[in-house]
């Protein structure tokens, strides 16, 4: 290994982290009795009544991950200055949302939406895309969660100078998240949130400004850089590099970014569009002010890490901080929180999410719809604990890196994105016309990634896909008009709702049921 | 304030725009020209990020108003 040797945390750092957990577990313990936790929705969304301010730390704390502190800094560090353009990334993400969910808000209240795949159930009449849209979510969040047990992995290593395993972090993460989801649902989840996403905040903005700092400052981190590794402050030559690797996965990160199960979960949290609103409105310049943190931090690390391996950059600010322990460990005992805070609940968000697609979309669904309550409830927790020991497993030894799990993830994520789109948006848009673009999207995406082909020309396979999804989802809505039934049903129990108040006209039994697991949250 | 929503043909101009300022072009292959040490096209790359944020903002906060006179939400 090249990574010099140097003084690292300590035992101590591990009994603080422990400290920390703790108190995120009592937290959560503390909102497990103030709400109705056995009950899905109030497990699952906290009732839906999460107001401006704690959907914004809730926000920052599930977007904000194992991967701002590992994974992103990693990623500049390996391309130097052009990871300014993690900025406009990180903003597609929110245009993405912007893009869907305000309708996808109305709908929710209205029909009162769990899940993601409720909204493609409802919209397209279809169990199959239910089934489809559910297992495809909980597959790609998969290596989401992997990329938080990993990145604690990298934290534990990195901060510690080697003392404590990779290993040591992977399982630590294991045993937390188990106690700590289990007994909080999403309002103990949510609760703790704002304390971590207060938390990540601080860590990873005054890494960047003390890092910086020491350095001198921004010119002179600039200066350094130009000077040891010109061609990390280069603009790439070819404009075919700066339109695949650049321009147009903004597109990937924008459409497959928006359509975390998580993020799709917040339009159903809030307690208001106007809360949901500002949640976000609050949110949005953090994305400016900490991936900028994120690009100095990488910056920093070219000058003082020479020659740091491919999958080894993840660990850049853990090094970083490692190294300059001794003279300044409090910093670098904030960093450690600070990830493990990012880590702990983006993991938990995580869980949360794929344990309400599995109860909800799954189980009901497809294996016993007659469950109580508190058998969706059990389900839920016992799923969870199966989940976290396979990522745990997975996860112990990384073969990629953090950035390439992502941009994966991201390409098959966007999939999902044009039938959410165009079902919103296009009242032609049927059921057939959504099965046959996912389809085609689906299988093309397998197919270029098993063979290889991780781009055609100027596009990623992702957006290779995408534009055969969307040419066959559009053809189909053009030549096969939709049944004058579905038409009809479309109209009335959406597109009539985006221009007037709806009118309180019961719902029939059968076509037209509005989705509910018991008392409506209205 | 009237029904609007995000999905306005001008808002995905104007983001459409911002973010390929985003994207260095037109520096293509070099650092250079250095304004107090660091390159231009970071300063220009950096400055489009930020009117995209800002812009983002506005849109939300402003292009944004639809569950009043869907949903009957109260906006106070």
């Amino acid at each position: 290994m090249t990574t010099p040797q140097f003084a690292g945390l300590g035992f101590d750092a591990l009994i603080i982290l422990s400290l920390y957990l703790l108190s995120n577990i009592f937290i959560g313990y503390f909102a497990y009795r103030a709400g109705d936790t056995w009950a899905a929705r109030d497990y699952f969304l906290g009732g839906k009544s999460t107001g401006a301010l704690v959907l914004f730390f809730a926000m920052l704390a599930t977007k904000f991950s194992g991967n701002t502190f590992f994974g992103l800094p990693g990623q500049s560090y390996r391309v130097g200055l052009m990871a300014v353009t993690l900025i406009p990334f990180t903003i597609a993400i929110s245009l993405g949302f912007i893009s869907y969910a305000p309708r996808l808000y109305v709908l929710s209240k209205k029909y009162d939406y769990l899940t993601p795949s409720d909204f493609y159930a409802d919209r397209f009449d279809s169990r199959v895309l239910r089934l489809w849209t559910a297992v495809f979510l909980i597959i790609t969040d998969i290596p989401y969660l992997m990329i938080q047990t990993t990145a604690m992995g990298h934290a534990f290593v990195g901060f510690t100078g080697g003392r404590y395993s990779f290993a040591t972090g992977v399982i630590y993460i294991f045993a937390g998240m188990l106690i700590y989801v289990l007994l909080s649902g999403w309002r103990g989840v949510v609760w703790a949130e704002v304390l971590q996403g207060a938390l990540l905040w601080v860590a990873i903005v005054v890494a960047a400004v003390v890092l910086v700092y020491w350095e001198g400052g921004l010119a002179t981190v600039i200066q350094q850089v130009v000077t040891i590794a010109p061609e990390k402050v280069a603009v790439p030559e070819s404009h075919e590099t700066l339109t695949r690797s650049y321009l147009l996965l903004a597109l990937v990160f924008g459409m497959g970014g928006a359509m975390y199960p998580q993020i799709i979960q917040s339009v159903y949290a809030a307690q208001s569009e106007k809360a949901l609103r500002r949640g976000l409105a609050m949110m949005i310049p953090n994305y400016f002010i900490v991936m900028l943190a994120v690009v100095l931090i990488g910056l920093v690390g070219i000058i003082h890490l020479r020659d740091l391996k491919t999958i080894e950059a993840d660990q850049v600010l853990a090094l970083l901080l490692g190294q300059r322990a001794e003279s300044a460990y409090w910093l670098a005992i904030l960093v450690f929180l600070g990830a493990a805070a990012a880590i702990m609940s983006t993991a938990a968000g995580v869980l949360l999410t794929l344990s309400s697609m599995v109860t909800h979309d799954l189980y009901r669904q497809f294996v016993r719809p007659q469950a109580s309550e508190d058998e969706i409830a059990t389900v839920g927790r016992v799923f969870t604990a199966v989940i976290l020991i396979i990522v745990t497993l997975l996860s112990l030894h990384p073969i990629t890196t953090l950035w390439q799990l992502t941009v994966i993830k991201f390409e098959f994520l966007m999939q999902l994105y044009l039938p959410m789109l165009l079902g919103l948006y296009w009242p032609r848009f049927s059921r057939i016309a959504a099965i046959t673009g996912l389809a085609t999207g689906t299988l093309s995406l397998l197919v270029l990634v098993l063979s290889g082909w991780n781009h055609v020309g100027i596009f990623d396979a992702g957006v290779a896909a995408f534009v055969l999804n969307g040419l066959t989802s559009v053809a189909v809505a053009l030549i096969k008009t939709p049944s004058e039934e579905e038409q009809r049903r479309i109209h009335e129990r959406f597109f009539s709702l985006y221009t007037t108040i709806p009118q309180a006209v019961p719902l029939s039994r059968g076509e037209g049921k509005p989705l509910s697991l018991g008392p409506t949250a209205n | 304030m009237s029904q609007k929503e995000p999905a306005q043909w001008w808002v995905w101009v104007i983001v459409a725009l911002l973010t390929f300022l985003c994207v260095p072009y037109f520096f293509a292959g070099t650092y250079e020209p250095l304004v107090f040490g660091i390159p231009l096209w970071f300063l220009t790359a950096l400055t489009a990020a930020l009117a995209l944020t800002v812009f983002t903002v506005y849109v939300v906060l402003y292009q944004w108003r639809l569950a009043e006179t869907t949903l009957g939400e109260k906006e106070n």
